[in-house]
């Protein structure tokens, strides 16, 4: 009896500190959309394809330090030939999952563009992000779940050969 | 017409030694040892045969696995790359607002 309540109470400790996983999946958009990508990640394939990234590349040694305490990446990137060609509201979809210990802390909008960031805190480490960038001609959407450090996340871009573009194949303003 | 029906349908005898020929050759059919395949023209023993099969199966399971972490390892990296983006796009307009 003692067993089953320790056990009782540290599953209670531990669940709401594990992250929250998003269903990121928005059903018929990649039929639609002239590129897509989707990248499905979860904590064990995350650790396998870490160990084969480059000690001697600095940016692939980057990459293992943000995701070697991840649980999973997830990530879906549509983008289609013509604007208005997917309809907005998937994305109060993605909204209505986020429970009450996910916070905004970004909203960019613009005329057409929207981008907002959410991040699960559960004491004071964020373990989960989420992003949702709807714009005229793309939708990207990417959950992280597991332990984040927000700044080593941000200084990732232009890595890894891609060049410094925005992700929508507009130049970057900011070059 | 008839004639030539009824010769043409005739009983005929099998050749002498007929029988003994067909069961030798079934016997002989009989004997090749299995397993030979593709690996019989290297001219091995069965039991290289079997350790070269099992060497061949571990390669290509290997391969599989080798590809299966490349396109997990590809995939990773452009998540962080998007994510990247999409998180300096962000730090980018709130740095100008707040100029």
């Amino acid at each position: 009896m003692k067993k089953l309540v320790l056990t009782l109470f540290v599953l209670a400790i531990a669940a709401p500190l594990s992250a929250q996983r998003i269903n990121i999946d928005l059903p018929g958009l990649s039929d639609k959309a002239a590129q897509v990508v989707d990248v499905t990640l979860d904590g064990s394939m995350l650790k396998l394809a870490s160990k084969f990234l480059s000690n001697g590349d600095p940016d692939e040694r980057a990459a293992r330090d943000v995701v070697q305490k991840l649980e999973g990446i997830y990530v879906r990137s549509y983008e289609f030939d013509k604007e208005g060609e997917y309809d907005r509201s998937v994305v109060e979809r993605l909204r209505s999952q986020l429970g009450p210990s996910w916070k905004k802390i970004v909203t960019v909008r613009e005329r057409k563009e929207n981008t907002e960031i959410y991040i699960d805190t559960r004491g004071d480490q964020p373990v989960g992000l989420l992003i949702i960038s709807a714009e005229p001609r793309e939708l990207t959407v990417v959950n992280i779940v597991g332990p984040i450090d927000v700044d080593k996340l941000s200084m990732l871009e232009g890595n890894f050969g891609v060049p410094r573009v925005h992700v929508g194949g507009k130049k970057d303003r900011h070059e | 017409m008839d004639n030539e029906l009824k010769a043409a349908l005739r009983r005929k005898e099998p050749p002498a030694g007929f029988t003994e020929r067909v069961l030798a050759s079934c016997r002989a059919e009989r004997d090749i040892p299995r397993g030979r395949g593709f690996l019989a023209p290297l001219g091995m023993t069965r039991g290289w045969r079997a350790v070269a099969a099992a060497a061949l199966l571990v390669i290509g399971l290997g391969g599989g696995e080798a590809v299966r972490i490349a396109r997990a390892k590809q995939q990773m990296l452009t998540a962080l790359h998007i994510t990247g983006a999409k998180l300096r796009d962000a730090r980018n307009h709130v740095n100008d607002i707040s100029r």
